[in-house]
Formats: C-alpha cells, structure tokens, sequence
C-alpha cells in the first residue's frame, strides 16, 4: 500500500513538474506544422516590398513548422474584398490593419485581437514609444506598426541655400523672408503639391493644429469638447492661407501633384520641399548622390501663436493584426510570427532596406546615409501630433475638408467659414462624437 | 365530316400543338440565357440599389430605413448640384458640340472636300482608341503647372508665375475638360455618319446637282434628313454617355480641386465605396438613372415632333 501511495505521488509530482514544460516546449515549437492563412495589403511587384521576400525567408528557417498562406492585394481593391469577408464574418487567421477609421469594419465587429496580453513590458520598451497610444475605445493594441508615418518634414537643398546665402529659417516668418530673394534668382522657395487634395491636410493642417493646441485639444475636439471652430483650428487654417498668399508655395500648388512638387525639388528648382518623411527613400533614388548629399531633414519653422513648438504630426502605418478568434496553437504561431517580422529580426531586415523601424535598433550597425541619419535624430527629437485623416471619419475629411482647404488656398472660402462647416458636419456625423453620445 | 378526315385533322391539331411546344422550347432556349444574365447583372442589382437608397447602410451593420431622407439630402447638396451641373455641360458639348462637328467632319471627308482625306480620317479617330486613363495623363501633362502649355506660355510671355488659372475658376475649372471631351469623342460620331452617309446613293446626289441644288440645299435638303435618325441615335448615345463620365474626370482631376470638376458619377462612387455610405450612394446612382431615362425621353419626344425619328 505504502509502495502503491508512493508510485501515486512521484507520477503525481512528474506530471506537475514535466507538464508546464511540455506544454511550453509545444508553444516555443509546435511539433506538427501549423498553417495561418495570411490577407495583406501589398503590391508585391513594388519595390516598396523587396524586403519582404527576404523577412519571410528568415521567419521560415527559424519556425519551419508554420506555413503562411498569403493573398496580397493592393490599394482599394483590398478593402473592398476585406469588407465583403468582415461582411460575411469569415476572414483570415491575419490580415492587414489600421489603427483607426480606415479599418473600422473590422474593428468596430471585434474581428481583431487585442494584443495588450503579449505585450509585457520587456516587449514594449524596445519600440518608439509613440506606437502605444490607444488604438481602441478602450485602451486596446490591436497592431504593432513598424513603421510611424511622419507626415511632416522640411527638406532643405543646403547647396542652393548656400548659392543664395541663406541660412535655415527658425520661425515660418523668417521663411517667408527668403521669399523675393529666392524668387529673384528663379528658384521657387518650398515646393509642395496638393492636386490629390490630402497632402494640405496630412502634411501640413495636421501639424499646424498640433502646434496650435496640441493632442489634448484635438482630443477634446473629436469628442465635442472643444469645437473645430476654436482658435488652434482657424489659425493653422488661416497659416496655410498666408503661406499661399505670401507665394511660399509654387505657382498653381493646388494643381500640381506631389511627385511633380519633390520631382522639382530634386530638379534644383526649389530650395525646400514640404513633404513626409517616407519621401527619403524617393529622394535618394531620384537625386544624383552629390546632390542628396547635399540634403538636410528639419522640422518646419517656429509659427507665431504656437503652443508646442518643433513638433510634427504622425500616424502608425499599417500592419497584420490577428483574428479575435484565434486560440491555442494557432494564435501562438501567429504571434511568433508577428512578433518576428516586427521584432528585432524583422526590423533588422526592414532597416537594411531603408526604412527606419519603430523598433529602436543600434544604428552605428548600418551604413546609413546622411539624411536618414538627419532624420532619425529628427524624429526621434520631435512631439508628435495626430494626423486628422487617422483620427477622423475619412467622409468629413475627403469631402469637407481637403476639398475646403483646396478653396481657401484658392480664395473662394475663408478659413472661418471651412472651419464651421467642418465642425458642422463633425457634429452631425462623425463617430467620434457620436461615440460620445 | 367522314371519320378518316376527322382523324386527320385531329392528327393535324396535335401537330400543330408540338409545333408551338417547339417553337416556345427554341424561343426560350434562345431568350432565356440573355435574360437570366440581364437580370443578374442588371434588372437584380438596379432593384437592390433601388432598396438601398431608402436606407443609410454603411457596408456592415444594421440597415437602419431613411425613407425619402437621402433623396431630400442629394438636391441640398453643393457638391452633388456642382456635379449636376457638370454633367449637364457634358451633356451639351456632347450633343451641341460632339455630334454637330462629328457631322461636319464626316460630310468633308465624304465629299472629298480635303485632300487626302484617309489620313485625315486616322487622324480624328485616333483619340477614341486611346484608353481613356491613357488620355487623362496625357492632357494632365499638357495642361499640369509644370506641363508643356504653361511651360510654353511662361517661355514666351516671360511671366513666371503663368498656370492655368481656369482650373483654380469655380466656374469654368470644367471647360479644359469639355474640350478633351470634345476631342477625344466626336471622332466616334464622325464614323458613325460617316458610314450612314456612304449608304446614300450617289444618285440622288446626281440628281439634285441636275436640278441645280448647290452644296448647302444638298446638305439641308438630302442629307440632313436622311441622317435625322442617325443623329437622334447619336444623341441618345451621347446624352447616356454623358451621365456616366466617370472615367476621364477621375483619371484627369479627381473631381477636383475643391470639387469644382465634380461629376454625379464621381462623387457617386466616392460617396458608396471610399466613404462606405451605401444608401446616399445608391440615391445618386438611382438619380442619375432616372436622368439618363428622362434626357432621353425628351430626346425621343422632341425628334418625333420635328418628325426626324
């Protein structure tokens, strides 16, 4: 009996002690293979994606067990299908995200996993800290996004700056200063396109209201606290007015396209581009290396009446998310996943070809050049703003906004008036006031 | 009536009986198909979108009912009345612009009132067999600020700051696109008269040059109201095309800047597929159905009392 107690109670104890292990060895590696079927929105045949062929490659030699099944769709196309599959509520163990509006039929049915579970503090502190903000009503992180959007750059062609004995303006009057003397010589001052109609708004209104009032007015905005009628959304409204008036921009700015407008700065025609800071990788495969050596990255100037000063406005990029429904193998294996093409492995890959990740990474172990360096230490220096079109619902920008921001560049509205229609239709119909109610 | 002859023209009503079975049989056999196909594609979906408009569904969710609510919107909505508008311009250079100068430059050709009128030919109808998108780039390079025209005009009027201010006009930023429209479609009409106007006997010509008729009385005498039909085909072609644009105004400026090249159909799909507002969408798509049907009709109608069609 005694015997028979004490085989009981050492298979006991095996089992307590074997069991966790045995159960972690199967999450660290899942002994049969594991299949996720994977929806991204991506254009494979651009050169954009060249890393991702090489990323996957990587992933697939250290978890050999699990297979992607992928279906890359690009642009438009690619929601419209996503929308017909939330419709039907069958969609793919991960697919591709966005942390806000544009991704709101999925999000708003709960499709997507929150990832705060994994996301321990270890893991957090290795990225930019301004991935974290909350991505869901209630505090969740639906995407790891490797890359932050900086929608706001001033790039300077520091040879003609020099050529025409300029220095870089601290404050956006000093810049309207440089305006006769750069026009005198033929050149124009800062280039800029706003034929698609967003670039006003993302790369330039968004940053101005930042500076203006800053995330915790525009907070109080999206939820009716504060109206889009206040001072810190007139007056950002009303600079972009004085940069067209003063003729900082190009003749017909809002009919030129915004490859034209940095395909003129490369061209030596302008002295400073307004753009966004995924531009670099453009600029370097367009300019000759001397002339990109030639480029500096800084923020825009000082305006006067601005609260937060040398910030930019930024939004996360898209990135997979993993369905809600996903458990035990499944979502072990996609989160491996995730966390390898996001983690340092991943980010390693992407840094390699030319994309600065938000997971911080010893620099000093690339050849990096001299305007991703400036860049970097840009960004890593800057507050970051919201970009309106990512908090926003996409119908009051594309349809009121943007196309209003068009009018009052052109003279045919007054800032005043852009800004009460605006919050009139946000009144009316934007879910982040009605959220609120 | 004898039993052998009433036999038979029992056995003739059942063959006449098969004979129809038969006849319905092949009639559906060939109807049906297209018809199932038209339904699927069109009858089926027009009904849905017809559903749709009285609801304000936003592609998932509940389909809350609207009732007239999306119709009562669209006719207070600046950007759907600029796109009104926009449409009833293309309207006119379709009909008023497109199909006369189509006439025009197939009776020159037909009449060999140019030398080599071939090439002359190729040459006009070059533009309708370019991809539209194609077209679209084209004249954005010709008309953009950093395109050929201003690039031109800054050369030689020396004035540095010269673009092309009509697009920034809230009233004329549609007129460079009725002149594409212009060019790339008569070039469609042209054939069409072209090949009606070879089918008038030469004859008749003769016989009126006999008479003593001149160039013009030939024209308004003969021509004109043997082609009366071709053109009342023409114009319904036009006025349906017309309320369609869609493609070209999207390629070329997007509806912009600041909605003033808007078309109905544009801001239609914006509206239904990039802002996911199904129901109002479907009200624009119903109206600019209901338009095309109206346009036409009065077409029809007007024809008939100059007794053209």
């Amino acid at each position: 009996m005694g015997l028979r107690r004490a085989i009981i109670v050492v298979v006991l104890a095996a089992g307590l002690a074997w069991g966790p292990m045995i159960l972690a060895a199967q999450t660290s590696q899942p002994s049969a293979p594991v299949t996720l079927s994977v929806y991204m929105q991506a254009d494979m045949a651009s050169p954009q994606y060249k890393y991702w062929p090489v990323t996957l490659d990587a992933f697939s030699k250290k978890y050999p067990n699990i297979k992607l099944d992928f279906e890359y769709v690009s642009d438009e196309a690619f929601h419209q299908k996503f929308q017909a599959m939330a419709a039907s509520g069958d969609i793919p163990d991960l697919f591709t995200c966005y942390a806000g509006a544009r991704s709101s039929y999925i999000l708003d049915r709960g499709m997507v996993k929150d990832l705060r579970p994994y996301l321990t503090a270890d893991v957090k502190k290795n990225y930019n800290q301004a991935i974290w903000q909350p991505q869901g009503p209630n505090g969740e992180i639906y995407i790891v996004s490797p890359n932050l959007a900086v929608c706001t750059v001033v790039y300077v062609n520091t040879k003609l700056q020099k050529q025409l004995g300029l220095s870089t303006p601290k404050t956006l009057d000093e810049l309207i200063a440089q305006v006769p003397k750069i026009r005198a010589a033929g050149f124009d001052p800062l280039a800029f396109g706003n034929k698609d109609q967003w670039q006003a708004q993302s790369l330039c209104l968004s940053m101005l209201v930042d500076r203006m009032g800053g995330t915790s007015w525009f907070d109080k905005a999206m939820k009716g606290g504060a109206k889009f009628t206040d001072a810190p959304f007139v007056d950002a409204i009303s600079t972009i007015k004085k940069m067209v008036d003063t003729k900082l921009f190009p003749a017909g700015v809002n009919q030129l396209e915004g490859p034209q407008a940095w395909g003129e700065f490369v061209q030596g025609k302008a002295v400073y581009l307004l753009d966004a800071g995924w531009r670099v990788s453009a600029l370097k495969a367009a300019a000759s290396p001397a002339d990109y050596a030639g480029y500096a990255a800084v923020a825009f100037p000082a305006v006067t009446g601005e609260k937060i000063h040398g910030s930019s406005a930024a939004t996360l990029g898209e990135a997979l998310a993993m369905n809600s429904k996903l458990t035990g193998t499944k979502a072990d294996a996609a989160w491996k996943f995730l966390s390898f093409i996001y983690g340092k492995e991943g980010s390693e890959i992407l840094m390699q070809y030319g994309v600065v990740p938000t997971y911080k990474l010893d620099y000093s172990k690339f050849d990096i050049d001299s305007l991703n360096k400036q860049y970097i230490n840009l960004i890593n220096n800057q507050t970051m703003g919201y970009v309106i079109d990512a908090k926003m619902d996409g119908e009051g920008v594309n349809n009121i906004l943007n196309p209003g921001l068009q009018a009052v560049m052109m003279g045919s509205k007054t800032p005043a008036d852009l800004a009460a229609e605006y919050e009139a239709w946000v009144a009316a119909n934007d879910s982040n006031r009605k959220s609120k109610k | 009536m004898g039993l052998r002859s009433h036999a038979a023209f029992r056995a003739h009503g059942v063959v006449e009986v098969v004979t129809t079975r038969s006849k319905h049989r092949s009639y559906l056999s060939f109807v049906l198909p297209a018809f199932i196909i038209y339904a699927g594609i069109m009858v089926i979906p027009l009904l849905f979108s017809l559903g749709l408009s009285f609801t304000s569904w936003k592609g998932y969710g509940v389909m809350s009912f609207a009732a007239l609510g999306n119709y009562a919107k669209l006719f207070s909505d600046p950007v759907f009345l600029i796109g009104l508008r926009n449409n009833a311009l293309i309207v006119l250079i379709s009909v008023f612009g497109q199909i006369p100068l189509g006439l025009l430059l197939a009776y020159m050709l037909h009449r060999q009132m140019v030398k080599g009128a071939n090439g002359f030919e190729m040459l006009i109808f070059l533009p309708i067999t370019i991809s539209t998108v194609i077209v679209a780039q084209l004249w954005n390079r010709v008309f953009s600020p950093v395109g050929i025209l201003p690039t031109i005009v800054r050369q030689v009027s020396g004035n540095r700051d010269y673009v092309m201010t009509i697009f920034e006009n809230k009233a004329f930023a549609f007129v460079p696109i009725m002149f594409v429209l212009l060019w790339q479609h008569t070039s469609l009409y042209m054939v069409i008269f072209l090949a009606n106007l070879q089918r008038i006997p030469e004859s008749v010509m003769e016989a009126a040059r006999l008479e003593g008729a001149g160039e013009t009385a030939i024209f308004l005498k003969i021509i004109a109201p043997m082609l009366a039909p071709v053109a009342f085909i023409n114009s319904i072609l036009a006025i349906s095309g017309s309320f369609k644009s869609f493609d070209l105004i999207y390629s070329m400026t997007g509806g912009g800047p600041a909605h003033y090249t808007e078309v109905m159909a544009v801001y239609m799909y914006n509206t239904t597929f990039v802002f996911q507002n199904y129901g109002y969408g479907s009200a624009i798509s119903i109206v600019i159905i209901l338009f095309i049907v109206a346009a036409i009709a009065a077409t029809k109608a007007i024809t008939k009392r100059l007794n053209l069609g």
